[in-house]
């Protein structure tokens, strides 16, 4: 056990990291923070911007026209344009702005889109059976298009914890700080530290969610069955 | 009972439905049948104002429809359509019982009638409560949309091409399951197709429809008897005079009042019917054993000896077998009458090739619009 | 008021003018190269990986491949761009490499994906009517599969404009380096004529490879996948 200790001890990323724990833990803890707060404001707002432009058809070119345009900004452009904002500046209100406003085009989207693809043959006899137009969007709709909407919401999760490393450019304290660090001190140890953990954690939020999605979504919905 | 009065709907320039009036009667299976773009579906639509009318209303129950509200309108209307339409994210049991959740019957009750209505749409509750839709086959979804729009128990009931997406064998099950519960259930039906069959198969009356407009609506008897124009008769098929053959029974064409006579003097007896007059009826032959024959008495003017006239009567139908089975049966072998023997009460009759041939013809050979007694 | 919009243009202009002159040419022009260099090599290796993937030697695998090209895809591009940083050292190349490692992903999947969705009962006609296997993929597949590799390609240069933006962190140049400077030395207008042209370069790219998409592939391929 010492042996084996000692070995992983000479890895240089493996002993930083111990050495470093407690800041890695806190590091994470921020980025999580901040992505968790982003998706649950990205989920509120454009999940009703969705079902917005699904009701209103006429608006759905221009939002997600918008959308398409926002995803194409890159990042790094769209903190800095915030920053230089009155009212936003260096933190947590120009990094939320940006992850709220990246995940637009994949909830919106899939919103729309998962709305308009329920068969119309469903919502025929859903309205047929005496259903009100709520009850047909809430009881009907909503968890037919849910595996579309939540296969969204995963895409903008997992694209939001890539693009919170970027906001300790702009003053978060997070992950991305062991990478802009290690750049500018020239210390591939911290670099490595800093993007593995992202990279783990970013890949492991997209396994969960995909567990969370089998779990969520109805059994009559999903492609897999147990034979 | 359904009373359409003068519904109709237009669709910007287009009309679907030009001014349609029908009443359908407490109970019974209207079948609404016509090509497409006839407004057929329209109409029904109309009916639980999925499309609303342009102008006129639907009585039900002598109640004007546009003063209740929709939703609650509907839930009294069992609505089955082609592509079904279970919802693919409930269950089995979650889609029978949407209608009376909606009316808040309490779960202990909506349980109940949820193995109720799959034992009367033949699924075993067992096995299939509980799976979703995509695990059952194209005629099991179909008889859980009809399970699904019977569940609240609605007097009335529209159904859309129900049987429509289906292959024929599963189809005729389906209709046949149906048309035994329809005779428990009696509800007020609606019925849509395009298939004239199914129509003449599944209704108590039937309602042709061209261009938005009723052309007629009759009993399927009097359809086929007297077609009102070329249209329906063009509509009805050429293979019209089939088709009478499938919708009356054996006891609508057999002969009641055929002498019986015994086949040791058949000759004598013969002689003496044609002496009193009759002519041209069936005459049946008995011997000692209780085998039967028969003959036409036309056949014996020719002063031939009757053991080479007369044949076996060795089929026996009921009185309600449909004439079509008993054409089928006289084909098989090669026979040309068959005795029609129903309840002790009701008189025996015999079915004669020629009887048959004469109804349908007197039927058939008259022209669009003229009328025929049946 | 006309003269506070006259002074607020004469000021915008002292500010921009020389940034926009001087600054951002060399600057633009290296990303564009960057861009256009990351992608056509992340083309050349991409779509002929894909299509090698789904032959039917290793078509059970693709399925594989796509999860891991997914996962790829979770990786943040920070993390990409400064893990290259240790191995291949600071500057142009190791900012290539890294870029086209990154813009290979979207281009496999699509690819992998594309042909994938080929009906089998089409392909199945083909051979039936005698053709071999690689006319097959050139006249049947590759041509119905062709809108998906291409929203792919699409995705993937758009990605990449982006990610070119932290190539400036390991010595890449491009219009990263006008940002970050004006992040560190806190010199809005630095970084705004740096992201504002960034944005309008990742904008330009997206509508113009949609209106190559449209006429080239929606023209001759009517059909909708």
């Amino acid at each position: 056990m010492e042996f084996l200790r000692e070995i992983l001890w000479q890895v240089a990323p493996i002993r930083y990291f111990f050495e470093n724990i407690s800041r890695i833990i806190t590091y994470t803890q921020n980025h999580l923070e901040l992505t968790m707060v982003g998706v649950i404001l990205a989920i509120i707002l454009w999940v009703s911007v969705g079902i917005i432009i699904y009701r209103y058809p006429k608006l759905s070119h221009g939002v997600l026209g918008i959308a398409s345009i926002v995803m194409c900004i890159p990042s790094i452009a769209l903190y800095g344009i915030l920053l230089t904002l009155p009212g936003f500046g260096l933190g947590r209100t120009s990094a939320l702005t940006a992850l709220v406003l990246y995940a637009m085009l994949p909830i919106v989207r899939n919103v729309f889109v998962a709305l308009r693809s329920v068969d119309p043959s469903i919502l025929d006899a859903a309205k047929g059976m005496g259903m009100s137009k709520q009850e047909v969007l809430w009881e009907v709709q909503i968890p037919n298009a849910l595996p579309t909407i939540f296969a969204g919401v995963r895409v903008a999760l997992v694209m939001m914890v890539g693009i919170a490393t970027l906001a300790t450019y702009i003053g978060e304290q997070n992950l991305g700080r062991l990478i802009q660090h290690g750049i500018t001190r020239t210390h591939p140890t911290m670099i490595i530290v800093g993007a593995v953990v992202v990279s783990i954690i970013a890949i492991g939020i997209d396994l969960l969610m995909g567990l969370l999605g089998k779990h969520l979504i109805s059994k009559g919905l999903q492609l897999e069955e147990s034979k | 009972m359904i009373r359409l009065e003068g519904i109709g709907k237009e669709f910007g320039d287009f009309t679907a439905v030009k001014e349609l009036s029908l009443e359908i009667p407490e109970g019974k299976t209207c079948v609404m049948v016509g090509p497409s773009g006839c407004g057929k579906t329209t109409t029904m639509r109309m009916v639980n104002r999925l499309i609303e009318p342009t102008r006129g209303t639907v009585y039900i129950d002598d109640q004007d429809y546009k003063k209740k509200k929709v939703e609650i309108l509907r839930r009294d209307i069992g609505y089955v359509i082609q592509e079904v339409g279970l919802f693919p994210h409930r269950t089995i049991a979650e889609n029978i019982s949407t209608t009376p959740k909606l009316a808040g019957w309490d779960d202990k009750k909506i349980k109940k009638r949820v193995d109720e209505l799959l034992e009367i749409v033949e699924l075993n509750p067992e096995e299939n409560r509980n799976k979703f839709p995509r695990q059952l086959s194209g005629g099991q979804r179909q008889r859980v949309g009809l399970a699904r729009a019977m569940a609240a128990d609605p007097p009335v009931m529209l159904m859309d091409e129900p049987f429509a997406a289906v292959d024929p064998i599963t189809r005729e099950n389906l209709q046949n399951m149906f048309l035994r519960l329809q005779r428990k259930m009696k509800k007020t039906i609606i019925f849509v197709t395009h298939d004239i069959n199914e129509a003449i198969k599944m209704g108590d009356q039937i309602a042709i429809l061209k261009e938005g407009e009723l052309v007629q609506a009759d009993t399927p008897e009097e359809l086929l008897a007297n077609p009102k124009n070329q249209f329906v008769t063009d509509f009805i098929g050429v293979d019209r005079a089939i088709k009478i053959l499938d919708l009356f029974s054996t006891d609508e064409v057999m002969w009641t009042e055929a002498p019986v006579i015994s086949k040791k003097n058949m000759q004598e007896e013969a002689q003496k019917l044609i002496e009193k007059g009759e002519k041209g009826i069936p005459v049946i032959v008995e011997d000692e054993q209780g085998n039967k024959f028969w003959f036409d008495l036309d056949e014996l003017e020719s002063g031939q000896s009757l053991e080479e006239i007369i044949r076996p009567l060795e089929i026996t139908l009921e009185p309600t077998n449909s004439i079509k089975l008993a054409m089928a049966r006289m084909l098989e072998h090669n026979n040309d009458a068959v005795l029609i023997i129903g309840d002790d009460d009701e008189e025996p009759g015999i079915l004669t090739l020629k009887g048959i041939r004469n109804y349908v013809y007197r039927i058939c050979a008259s022209d669009p619009g003229e009328k025929v007694e049946i | 008021m006309s003269i506070t919009i006259a002074n607020f243009f004469s000021n915008f202009a002292e500010i921009y003018g020389p940034i926009f002159s001087e600054r951002i040419p060399p600057l633009l022009i290296q990303h564009i190269q960057l861009v256009f260099l990351a992608t056509g090599i992340a083309i050349l290796i991409g779509v002929p990986l894909g299509i090698f993937l789904t032959r039917p030697a290793l078509r059970k695998h693709s399925q594989k491949v796509l999860n891991f090209v997914n996962i790829g895809q979770a990786v943040p591009g920070l993390a990409l761009i400064a893990i290259f940083l240790p191995i291949l050292g600071i500057g142009y190349i190791p900012a290539v490499v890294a870029l086209v490692i990154y813009g290979l992903l979207p281009i496999v999947r699509n690819t992998i994906a594309g042909l994938e969705a080929v009906d089998d009962k089409v392909k199945e006609a083909a051979r039936g009517m005698g053709m071999y296997n690689n006319q097959v993929l050139w006249q049947i597949e590759f041509p119905l599969a062709f809108p998906v590799i291409m929203a792919g390609i699409k995705t993937s240069a758009v990605i990449t404009v982006g990610t070119a933006t932290l190539a400036a962190l390991i010595g890449g140049g491009g219009l990263g380096r006008l940002i970050f400077t004006g992040i560190s030395l806190f010199r809005p207008e630095f970084i705004l004529a740096g992201s504002g042209t960034a944005a309008v370069l990742a904008i330009i790219m997206e509508k113009g490879l949609s209106f190559f998409e449209r006429v080239v592939v929606k023209e001759r391929m009517p059909l909708d996948f």
